[in-house]
């Protein structure tokens, strides 16, 4: 059966915390196999709202929905769905990783060999096999980050909520993780995952929140953002000569600004769309110039959040 | 470990890997033929262990399997090996030949319960309270919470692993009690009575601890709690001792009469109550906005049933002559209780999530009946006074079936039969009066701030102190109404109210002012109140979303059409 609903939906969440406005009319969904990529500055709200969708905290207003269930009033049905890694590592004594996650497979209920399929699965998921018996408080930070992920995945959740999974990894494992987020995606779920690393993040994303003191500033794809808070482009050419006489010839042209010229690199802003800048290109063509190179540069989601957010802090 | 004897590897799954050859050889036959037995028998059993193993509670598994490797717990259970030997070899060497002749058998007892009780009644409870406090501060209290581990089965996993701890240390002590049994001057039922106190204190200690460990998130909450619980073990422990001292002491006690009843009701009494804490504590690790309040009601209906099943029986016993003199006793027992748990209720929150509300009772007559037992101030309000309205009632009965309510004359001991039914009367209205005013006294103070269920408790404390403080304070400090004797000032008093009232020290006009007064203002609080729960119960039921209906479906479809008659075609689908 097809379902009607978002996997996960946020609908006017807001949460205080004394006067601080943590959360702030929040609103958005992420469909089945959608990785929604949540980035904001350091006390923007993320965990709160991560919090109350993974039903462990409550908003003073509004309410959030996962696969069409209440986290307010259906908390258990919530629960059976969700996956959720926090920002901070949960660990009990004398136990190794196997009893780790053959604990959590228990407590969601999996039982005979479903629970020794699912703990397998997970294992070899994250790549666990050969820490089968660690205790796990000796575990280093990346290899607890896998563990974690396998105790989050470990009951095949339709929605995972992840806080900065990929927080103190190495560049190896950072990569590692991207691929496993994106196949888990891949599998149909709704992944919600805050990052501060917006260079791995951008890659594995299909939409992206941005959200400051509480309030979500701008939601959708990387192009669909960056294209509405600057349509300007940045194009960079390189000639064959000496690019100062282009930089005077493109002075006078309409929807060019901030020339700046460097040897046979010349590079400045365009407001218009490509086809304008098609005819730009043939234009300089005509007029005799001998351009190798001629790139748009696309903005990065790094110059997105930078252009979206102010860096202020509550 | 068992092993293996062809292979000589301790290997359960062995038989298939047996030559037919060997099993040609007449003389390992038989042997063969047994192992084989064996391990068919473990095959069998493997599947069954197995199915039991997925069945058992997750967090027992896990705790039982952290317990094996820990250290604290190899400590305790060691300590306790030393303690028994020293306990044996000492006494033995103390008593030496005479052992056969002397009844030392009560000492080297008493002995062995000490060092049993101290793991029973100190290490098990606070141990508990430990792994669940522990979750929180080493954050897996949220994962615990966000799988779908049900609140019961976090407590009961809990407790389980108090009670495998327990069964432990029982198993280590019990060939000395075994022991001491072979002496002289012990009997069966003493040893009996003293490890069913030992277990039953450490069960109900665990409960508490863990009671302690949910009721709060705060950890500088937990530190005082976590003082105030090993403070109230150590207390529990030394009551234990005194007790088991006195029964040991008391000898042949199980001979006389009473000691049945008394043991039976002292149960029952323990068992509500152990039911009534129970659910506490799982509906304290329940989330919000589940009902978390009826199930708790009728354990306290069933505590109080009990109690008045057992006052009845007692008093039936002497066909009811004694009414007159039980009926204040028990007056206050039940006032005190129903004002403790009033005082709770009433901290209830007003409105009901809509998670509630979906089970609310439909119809007039279930809303009538069950509506005492929908959560809510006001219906908690007039729960309390329900319940302690049937206790004032039951008494009266049985006052006018001995001799009438207005029967003033005292031919056996006091109180008469018109004072204990004052008495009854005006203790109804007091808890009336200052819950009623308790619970205006939180709606008020929940327009401008949260009121916790702690602070409900509390307004409720600094009300009853204030309203039996003031006055008296009142007539000691100023000049002109100092006096040592009862005058009008205490009427809010009703402790003072109520012992004058039992010992016939009011005139017969503070009498008449009293009986018309009090229950007269209660009446005004019963109505007041009353307005409030009507709006209370204004809160309709409501339908369960689409979503939750369609996933019940899922998970349990409703049974297909069958024919009702041979003849009856099944309809087409
Ligand atoms: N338990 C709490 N008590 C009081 N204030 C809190 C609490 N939790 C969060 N806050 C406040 O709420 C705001 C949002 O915090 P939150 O942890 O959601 O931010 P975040 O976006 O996850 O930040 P970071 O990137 O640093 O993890 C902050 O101002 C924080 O101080
Ligand atoms: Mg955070």
């Amino acid at each position: 059966m097809k379902a009607t609903h978002p996997q996960i939906e946020l609908r006017n969440l807001h949460r205080w915390f004394g006067s601080t406005h943590a959360v702030n009319d929040i609103s958005f969904e992420v469909a089945a196999g959608e990785v929604f990529g949540y980035i904001g500055p350091n006390g923007a709200g993320k965990t709160t709202s991560m919090r109350i969708l993974s039903t462990l905290d409550e908003p003073h207003s509004g309410d959030a929905f996962v696969d069409g269930f209440s986290v307010l009033e259906d908390p258990d049905r919530v629960r059976s769905r969700l996956g959720f890694m926090p920002d901070y590592y949960g660990a009990y004594q004398d136990v190794n990783v196997r009893e780790y996650l053959d604990f959590f497979a228990r407590a969601y209920g999996l039982r005979g060999g479903e629970r020794k399929r699912a703990i397998e699965f997970a294992m070899d998921f994250t790549e666990l096999h050969p820490l089968a018996t660690k205790p796990i408080d000796g575990l280093s930070k990346g290899m607890k980050q896998r563990l974690c992920l396998g105790r989050t995945m470990i009951h095949d959740p339709s929605v995972m909520v992840l806080d900065e999974p990929a927080a103190g990894l190495d560049p190896r494992a950072r990569i590692e993780l991207r691929e496993m987020i994106r196949r888990l995606a891949d599998l149909g779920k709704a992944i919600l995952i805050s990052s501060h690393i917006l260079t791995e993040l951008a890659e594995m994303v299909d939409k992206i929140g941005i959200i400051e003191q509480g309030r979500l500033l701008a939601v959708g794809s990387v192009a669909e953002i960056s294209a509405r808070v600057t349509p300007d482009s940045i194009v960079r050419i390189r000639l064959l000569e000496e690019a100062q006489s282009l930089a005077k010839w493109l002075e006078s042209h309409d929807h060019v600004a901030d020339l700046e010229a460097n040897g046979a690199q010349l590079k400045f802003r365009h407001a218009g769309g490509e086809a304008e800048q098609a005819e730009l290109l043939a234009k300089i063509i005509a007029a005799g110039f001998r351009p190798v190179e001629f790139a748009t540069q696309t903005k990065s989601l790094e110059d997105v959040f930078l252009q979206v957010t102010k860096g202020r802090v509550q | 470990m068992w092993q293996c004897g062809a292979c000589g590897k301790g290997q359960v799954g062995f038989v298939p890997t047996l030559s037919p050859r060997k099993l040609r050889k007449p003389a390992r036959l038989t042997k063969l033929t047994m192992l084989n037995t064996v391990a068919k028998t473990f095959t069998a059993i493997d599947p069954w262990l197995e199915w039991l193993g997925d069945r058992l509670n997750p967090l027992l598994v896990k705790e039982t399997r952290q317990a094996l490797k820990s250290r604290q717990f190899t400590l305790w259970f060691v300590l306790m090996l030393i303690a028994s030997w020293l306990i044996t070899i000492g006494g033995v060497a103390i008593i030496g030949p005479s052992i056969s002749f002397v009844s030392a058998g009560g000492y080297l007892l008493l002995a062995y319960f000490f060092a049993l009780a101290v793991p029973l009644v100190i290490v098990v409870p606070f141990t508990a309270y430990r792994s669940l406090a522990a979750e929180l501060e080493d954050n897996t209290r949220d994962l615990l919470e966000v799988s779908t581990l049900s609140p019961y089965q976090i407590i009961n996993g809990k407790l389980g692993s108090a009670v495998v701890q327990m069964l432990v240390y029982l198993s280590v002590l019990a060939p000395c009690l075994a022991f001491t049994y072979l002496l002289r001057g012990v009997d069966l039922p003493t040893i009996a009575l003293l490890l069913s106190m030992a277990v039953c204190s450490s069960l109900a200690l665990s409960l508490i601890g863990l009671l302690f460990a949910a009721v709060t998130r705060q950890r500088y909450a937990q530190v005082v709690l976590s003082i105030i619980l090993a403070g109230a073990l150590f207390l529990a422990l030394w009551g234990l001792l005194m007790s088991a001292w006195a029964i040991t002491n008391y000898g042949a006690w199980f001979a006389a009469d009473e000691t049945k009843i008394v043991i039976a009701a002292i149960s029952s009494a323990f068992i509500t109550t152990f039911a009534l804490l129970y659910l506490t504590a799982v509906k304290l690790v329940t989330f919000a906005s589940a009902n978390r309040s009826t199930a708790l009601r009728w354990a306290m209906v069933a505590q109080q049933a009990a109690f008045l099943a057992w006052v009845g029986g007692i008093l039936a016993a002497d066909n009811f002559s004694d009414v007159n003199q039980a009926a204040p006793g028990c007056g206050i027992v039940a006032g005190i209780y129903w004002l403790v748990m009033g005082s709770l209720l009433t901290g209830e929150s007003p409105t009901l999530s809509r998670r509630v509300r979906r089970d609310l009772p439909q119809s007039t007559l279930g809303r009538m009946l069950l509506g005492l037992f929908s959560p809510g101030p006001a219906s908690g309000y007039l729960f309390v006074i329900a319940n302690l309205l049937t206790v004032a009632v039951l008494f009266l009965i049985g006052l006018s079936l001995r001799g009438g309510i207005f029967n003033s004359s005292v031919t056996g001991p006091r109180p008469s039969n018109v004072s204990a039914a004052t008495f009854l009367l005006l203790g109804l209205s007091y808890v009336a009066i200052y819950l009623g005013i308790g619970k205006l006294l939180i709606s008020a103070a929940r327009r401008v701030a949260i009121v916790t269920m702690l602070g409900s408790f509390l307004i409720h404390v600094l009300l009853v102190l204030a309203s039996c403080g003031v006055p008296v304070l009142l007539q000691q400090s100023i000049s002109w109404l100092r006096s040592p004797n009862y005058t009008y000032l205490q009427l809010p008093n009703a402790a003072w109210t109520l012992s004058d009232l039992l010992d016939d020290d009011l005139t017969s006009l503070q009498w008449m002012t009293a009986v018309l007064i009090v229950p007269a203002v209660a009446a005004c609080m019963f109505l007041v109140n009353l307005l409030f729960a009507a709006r209370e119960a204004d809160q309709q039921r409501v339908a369960a979303p689409e979503r939750v209906v369609q996933d019940d479906l899922e998970l349990a479809p409703p049974p297909e059409l069958k024919p009702q008659n041979p003849w009856e075609e099944p309809e087409p689908a």
